[in-house]
């Protein structure tokens, strides 16, 4: 939190010896063509562009990482720019494909989003995760739970994994994780339905939309959610799939927002036998919607 | 035989006639010449552009009311009565009035103005006494540049000066926000005559402006280069002012997690009208103007995007003084 306030206030960067150029540019030209958007600054509080064509944005300050499988960076499909990530997923079993987490401490209430790319839909035969949520939740005379959230993020599981859709068991120390996953299943015509399961004994499965969010095959769709990790009853979340309200999930128990681990995923058990490719990019957290007409650099 | 009217005489009188502050009219390029010819006697006037000469009948020989005579002639030959309702009054206010002094002069003038009629044409100058001017003389282009023209139509002077304070609003139009703001403003206005040219510069401090998603707080340095026709009326002036109008904008994001802050150029055309006082130096002046900048400016958060623009639309009005110089 400290770094971000020392970073609040930056004075040169789209400034700088270019701004002071456009500007001049402008006053030697009084052009048309000088009306650059004016940046007022950024609600965004992590990215990965995956555009360093490696996954250390993930991994960087050791605060995420891969878990349970394959995923790289790839220039096969990108959103914008050259890179993506890619993330492999054989199929062959219940908790199969691996997990990018990222986890923040003190962020309460946040926007998660990312584009994903699903070139040829699997038929799934479990619950197929495609993003995550776990939160630290302080149970009554529990100890400070707060620095274990590095090790929530590498007990990610899939959906329907061991206990099938059911929840998680207790955390470490008096503690239990809350965990929320958003997840594609097969509808008879093949076609992948967007699904919310909370992984709470009193929750569990939400009630699929009405007519059902229908995640596009082969090409790039957007996911978003507003993230509350407060207690009973602010907790909750809402869902946007490119830019439409498809899921609302309020007065849940979701911490204090001390710890939030949040993931993309590719994880789940298929029909066929091929690997099940998942492509990801541009993944944001931020205070403010980032929206699919979002911008995530000047 | 003695001089009559004496020149020091005359020039006595001529400085009574005179009022304050236009003794320079008498200064260059004025000779006066004085000729005694016993029961008449003649005077001379040469001034840029004006050449003068009368010959009048004194057999009583009154050196006093001589002079006198002598001097009201030189006097309405630098000052031609056409000039009272201008160069006189608008030097001499606040010392009893040019109107005042002329009136009297022009009192004692008119019983002369009978002898002047007696006196006929031109004559011979052979032997005619020379005199240097009995009074400081003139400058003849200072009759130019009164603020009243020939045709006694009210005329700027050279160098106008209007300081004021601004009140805008900025219309919600398209993405950008209504935002209200003051300002001051300093305005040139070079030349004379009714089309004139026009510059200003003025200074709005920091403003909030909010829109959707986003605050930010933003100053600007307006300036115009253009012209103004003005038009004069009874006792005020009207003027129509049309200017390209250039600002820097500084906007800073405050409600972003990390803020930026940028300095763009604008530019665009301003359009006005302004009502001013005819006093001078100081006068008051009122102004209403419209201000349209060209450029689109798009305020983009991330990672939302664009939230909003800046206000590209300016109505204002401006009350101030100016200063005639």
């Amino acid at each position: 939190m400290a770094s971000g306030v020392a970073s609040r206030w930056r004075r040169g960067r789209p400034n700088g010896v270019g701004g002071l150029a456009r500007t001049a540019a402008c006053a030697a030209f009084m052009c048309a063509a000088c009306s650059d958007p004016v940046q007022l600054g950024s609600d965004i509080l992590w990215q990965a562009r995956h555009e360093d064509g490696d996954l250390r944005e993930w991994e960087r300050d050791r605060r995420g990482g891969v878990v349970d499988g394959v995923a790289d960076v790839g220039e096969e499909h990108a959103r914008a720019g050259r890179f993506a990530a890619r993330l492999v997923n054989p199929g062959d079993r219940i908790d199969a494909g691996p997990c990018l987490w990222r986890r923040f401490e003190g962020r309460a209430r946040a926007f998660y989003s990312a584009w994903y790319l699903v070139p040829k839909a699997p038929t799934t035969r479990s619950g197929w995760t495609l993003q995550r949520f776990q939160t630290l939740v302080p149970t009554a005379g529990a100890g400070d739970g707060a620095g274990e959230g590095g090790n929530a993020g590498v007990a990610l599981d899939a959906d329907g994994g061991a206990g099938g859709e059911g929840p998680l068991t207790d955390g470490p120390e008096g503690e239990w994780r809350s965990v929320i996953s958003l997840g594609m299943r097969s509808l008879p015509d093949g076609a992948l339905a967007l699904y919310v399961f909370d992984h709470s004994r009193e929750h569990l499965r939400l009630p699929i939309a009405v007519p059902p969010p229908i995640l596009p095959e082969g090409r790039w769709f957007h996911l978003e959610v507003l993230y509350e990790a407060a207690p009973e009853p602010e907790g909750g979340l809402a869902v946007w799939l490119d830019g439409r309200p498809v899921y609302t999930a309020v007065g849940r128990n979701l911490g204090d927002g001390s710890n939030v681990t949040f993931a993309v995923c590719n994880a789940g058990e298929s029909g066929e036998e091929e690997p099940t490719e998942v492509f990801v990019d541009d993944v944001v957290v931020s205070r403010i919607r980032a929206t699919p007409a979002g911008r995530l650099a000047p | 035989m003695g001089k009559c009217p004496e020149r020091g005489a005359v020039g006595a009188a001529l400085r009574e006639l005179v009022p304050p502050g236009q003794e320079a009219a008498l200064r260059d390029g004025v000779d006066v010449r004085l000729r005694d010819d016993g029961d008449r006697y003649r005077v001379r006037v040469v001034a840029p552009g004006k050449r003068a000469e009368k010959a009048y009948t004194d057999a009583a020989r009154d050196c006093h009311k001589r002079a006198r005579v002598a001097a009201v002639f030189v006097f309405l030959t630098i000052f031609p009565p056409e000039l009272w309702g201008e160069a006189l009054e608008g030097a001499a206010l606040g010392d009893g009035g040019p109107g005042d002094g002329a009136a009297g002069d022009r009192g004692a003038a008119d019983p002369e103005g009978r002898a002047w009629a007696d006196g006929g044409g031109l004559e011979d100058r052979a032997g005619e006494s020379s005199g240097e001017p009995p009074a400081p003389s003139s400058d003849a282009d200072d009759a130019g540049a009164s603020p009243n023209g020939p045709d006694g139509e009210r005329r700027t002077r050279g160098l106008r000066f209007e300081l004021g304070g601004n009140a805008e609003v900025a219309p919600a139009l398209g993405r950008g926000p209504a935002v209200t703001s003051g300002s001051v403003e300093l305005r040139g206005v070079l030349g004379r005559g009714p089309l004139v040219p026009l510059i200003g510069v003025g200074y709005a401090p920091e403003i909030e402006i909010a829109v959707p998603g986003a605050r930010a707080r933003s100053w600007r340095v307006p300036a115009s280069v253009g012209v103004r026709w003005r038009v004069p009326l009874e006792h005020l002036w009207v003027g129509f002012d049309g200017a390209a109008h250039a600002q820097l904008q500084g906007v800073s994001g405050t409600s972003p997690f990390e803020q930026e802050r940028e300095v763009v150029l604008r530019w665009g055309a301003r359009v006005g009208l302004s009502v001013g006082g005819t006093s001078a130096p100081w006068s008051p002046f009122a102004s209403a103007h419209a201000t349209f900048l060209g450029d689109r400016r798009e305020l983009v958060v991330l990672p939302r995007g664009v939230v909003g623009e800046l206000p590209r639309v300016w109505l204002g009005m401006t009350l101030g003084v100016a200063l005639e110089l």
